[in-house]
């Protein structure tokens, strides 16, 4: 189309009024560590199953930064991918649609040739399509090159102030304590604008992570309820029932809380404890996230956290190593591959009300859920019963199940007076047939529209580390002899089993126990 | 009056009654659920939608079952059809038919079903007879397959809050009767499947609008040409009759010819704006394949949104978007049948 005579200004798009959701604009996004594994398992299928949707933009392009591929042979590795990980079977119509449109640039992160290259590319990119297009960059790589990447690309000129506008995508861990953190946001604060870097944390992009944002604010009858007279104490589980696979090199290094706690645990947390945003705006939602992770009360690594690391032991009747006997797992390492935190809000909201958050590798069973607890009735009317009934719990469950479980008290069937606790179930399952879109896909896409209400802030990052940090420095005082138990040597617990016995007498001294795994 | 009981299965309970009353069919697929309770097959009886469904005489049973075996796969609602009998009685089957979860993330679902057959002079009150079977406090959804209308379609339009249609089980000269027939209902509660297929192709066009360029050269715009199969032909209408409403147009003039639907349109600036629906250059292309906008010697055109074909499953997600608003619609009906000279028919 002839664009030459068209005039400066023309009336609103009467289009847009009639479409559900928008599409992105034209995009280019550039994959660093497109032949590693997150890529393999979620970002190609994420895209491959976006296209299928008809989500992407006509005019999108994949540009990815290898080494050693050339077009051809990553386009193979990419369908490889897609056929092995996307949601739906590989259709040869829809490849051939997205083959042509990835591209590759070759060269190493450290080399500003490189950069140069793609801005090159970007550029040819756009003279081809004869639009400009947004630029992505995802950096699927190790953390250790986020800074110096991202400087890289300002210094092409794809970073602050870029035109055509940029963003930067980056996935935890966002430093490995509060300092690294507060000195990997500042490096990045150097080449892009805040509003540019987009921290991916996967959990926010699950269904049920954003239903629980529905079922809070969307639901009469619950947030009058979410406040601490009527609730008692959270449960946040985040339990696994592998072990750490091949990921020694990485995992000895971070342990649980840092893996898990400081990241999916607080954020979740931090969904739950929120005060109602006045609108589902970005910085709205992230300012009152941001609120509740500030209002955590400083932790006491002695009385509120426990550690611990699995030994040998049985899950699903097979017979499995402890920690220490697992691949490249040094001897003698004191990583904890079980952490719970007791956690108490100051605010008026909280006041009272513990948080409880668990997660360990090599526990029964996989399952991510949170728990609230609401207190008991006042006052106990049915004086025959020998106990009285359980308090109500509402369960939002995050994998693997989608749903929620609102656990109330009924009179069982007979003349007797009895009560035993019955369960309404709500699964995504069941309830929405169709299938849910992955967390990768929902991120994308809100990367592409520029939607940052489902990423991580600079400072939600930080509050999150200041949350955790008294405990790592306390747990990374290796080689010290244990001042008090639980702190310095991590408590063993079986594999299989839910946990080591300090979490459970973590909750025992309040008068509480951890659900069942 | 005869009744079976089957024995209770994994995958289905049945019941069947002759001459029955509308009250012991809902007791009876009361008495299926409790029994089927009892048992523990690992799903939840969980229902997001009543489902009213009367088929027009033109819908044979075989596909009809196919059709709801299909959306119950996507949707677990209680589903009532009520067909037309020859015999002045009411006789009814009653259902649960269960998909058994297996393992972890896999739940399993069940779906119950009624199927009444009733007189026509039962038929002229079906509102009354399907009242004791709704599940109390879910939307009701009413589907209309076929061309033909049910005697039992304007009362159960009474219940629904949404009323399910499909323009393009009409064709060719057929397609201004069942443009009228959408358009004699409450338009806004109706979910023309035609339109909800066009999903993906607007927001296509809305994007392609973004650019003011676009938007510039649609003021001046004179001609607009669709390829589309003739399956589609009911959605690349639709398509062409939002672009007219939206863009400001009146159609003025839409008649099928020999080559494909023909038309005029009129734009705000009193200049002339031709419409073709065209068949595919390509003749194994599926859907509404290419549109383009002429002004003069300038042009957009516009592709395919490539996306996963999944026409076997088009049907259902339409019908998961019952509770989605659908602004553009009746514009694009309206600017049709304008077009087609029965907007007062």
């Amino acid at each position: 189309m002839s664009t030459a005579q068209a005039p400066v200004t023309a009336p609103a798009n009467p289009f847009a009024q009639d479409v559900d959701e928008r599409l992105p604009p034209p995009s280019t996004l550039v994959l660093f560590g497109a032949t590693g594994d997150l890529a393999a398992r979620k970002l190609l299928p994420a895209i491959y199953d976006l296209l299928a949707d008809g989500r992407l933009p006509e005019r999108f392009r994949l540009l990815a930064v290898v080494r050693n591929h050339d077009e051809a042979s990553f386009r193979a590795h990419a369908r490889d991918a897609i056929d092995a990980h996307a949601r739906r079977p590989l259709d040869d119509r829809l490849w051939e649609a997205l083959e042509p449109r990835i591209g590759v640039v070759t060269g190493t992160y450290g080399d500003p040739a490189l950069y140069a290259s793609l801005a090159s590319r970007l550029d040819e990119g756009d003279r081809e399509d004869g639009e400009p297009s947004q630029r992505l960059f995802y950096l699927a790589i190790s953390p250790a090159f986020f800074a110096d990447t991202a400087r890289s690309l300002c210094e092409a000129g794809l970073g602050r102030g870029a035109d055509p506008p940029t963003r930067l995508l980056i996935e935890k861990p966002f430093g490995h304590d509060l300092a690294t953190a507060r000195e990997l946001n500042a490096a990045i604060d150097e080449s892009f604008e805040e509003r540019q870097v987009f921290r991916i944390d996967h959990y926010l992009g699950k269904e049920t992570v954003q239903n629980l944002l529905v079922l809070r604010f969307g639901n009469g009858i619950f947030e009058p309820l979410w406040n601490r007279t009527a609730i008692d104490h959270v449960q946040i589980t985040v339990a696994e029932d592998l072990g750490i696979g091949h990921r020694a090199g990485y995992y000895d290094r971070a342990g649980a809380l840092r893996d898990v706690i400081q990241n999916h645990a607080l954020q979740l947390l931090s969904l739950v404890a929120m005060e109602p945003p006045a609108s589902f705006d970005a910085d709205l939602v992230r300012d009152e996230k941001a609120k509740a992770l500030h209002a955590v009360r400083p932790l006491d690594p002695a009385s509120d956290a426990v550690r611990g690391q699995y030994t040998a032991g049985w899950i699903a009747g097979e017979q499995v190593s402890g920690y220490r006997d697992e691949e490249d797992v040094p001897a003698g390492s004191r990583t904890d591959t079980y952490a719970a935190l007791r956690v108490e809000i100051d605010n008026w909201r909280w006041a009272g009300v513990p948080f409880y958050l668990r997660t360990g590798k090599r526990l029964p069973l996989r399952a991510t859920e949170i728990a609230i607890v609401f207190r008991p009735v006042p006052h106990q009317p049915f004086r025959s019963l020998d106990a009285p009934p359980p308090p109500n719990e509402l369960v939002i469950s995050v994998q693997p199940n989608e749903g929620a479980t609102l656990q109330i008290a009924a009179k069982t069937p007979g003349t007797a007076l009895a009560v035993r606790p019955v369960q309404m179930d709500f699964q995504y399952g069941t309830s929405f047939l169709r299938e849910s879109p992955e967390a990768y896909e929902r991120l994308l896409h809100d990367a592409l529209l520029g939607d940052a209400t489902l990423f991580t802030r600079a400072d939600e990052v930080e509050a999150a580390w200041q949350v955790v940090d008294p405990v790592l420095a306390a747990w990374a005082n290796e080689g010290a002899p244990p001042a008090e138990p639980g702190v310095g040597e991590p408590q063993p617990y079986a594999a299989g089993s839910a946990g080591p016995a300090a979490a459970d007498a973590l909750l025992a001294a309040d008068g509480r126990a951890w659900r069942s795994l | 009056m005869a009744v079976t009981v089957s024995a209770l299965a994994a995958e289905r309970s049945e019941w069947h009654g002759e001459d029955v009353g509308a009250n012991e069919v809902a007791e009876r697929l009361m008495a299926l659920n409790r029994e089927h309770a009892r048992h523990e097959h690992g799903h939840a009886a969980t229902r997001t939608l009543n489902l009213l469904v009367a088929p027009g005489g033109d819908v044979d049973a075989d596909t009809l079952a196919a059709q709801l075996a299909g959306l119950a796969d996507r949707h677990p609602s209680r589903t009532i059809v009520v067909r037309e009998g020859a015999a002045p009685r009411l006789d009814a089957t009653v259902a649960i038919d269960c998909t058994i979860g297996t393992g972890a993330g896999c739940a399993g679902h069940c779906h119950d079903m009624a199927l009444l057959v009733a007189g026509a002079e039962r038929l002229a009150h079906a509102d009354s007879l399907v009242r004791p079977l709704r599940v109390a406090g879910l939307p009701t959804v009413l589907w209309l397959p076929g061309t033909r209308a049910s005697r039992a379609q304007d009362p159960l339009a009474t219940l629904a809050d949404a009323i399910v249609v499909d323009s393009a089980a009409a064709s060719g000269a057929a397609l201004p009767a069942a443009f009228r027939r959408a358009a004699a209902l409450d338009v806004s509660r109706v979910r023309d499947v035609a339109w909800l297929r066009l999903r993906r192709w607007r927001r296509h066009v809305a994007a392609r609008f973004d650019d003011p360029a676009a938007r510039a050269l649609l003021a001046r715009a004179d001609r607009v040409e669709l390829r589309s199969c003739a399956p589609q032909q009911a959605s690349a209408l639709l398509l062409a009759g939002w672009i007219a409403a939206r863009a400001g147009w009146t159609i003025e003039q839409l008649a099928l010819e020999p080559g494909g639907w023909s038309g005029r349109a009129r734009r705000a600036d009193a200049g002339t704006v031709t419409l073709a629906l065209r068949p595919p250059e390509v003749p194994d292309l599926t859907g509404i394949h290419a549109l383009a906008l002429h002004a003069g010697a300038e042009r957009i055109a516009l592709r395919a949104p490539v996306a996963s074909p999944n026409p076997a499953r088009a049907f259902a997600a339409a019908l998961g978007m019952f509770d989605t608003p659908t602004p553009g619609y009746e514009p694009a009906l309206a600017a049709l049948l304008d077009g087609l000279g029965e907007r007062d028919a």
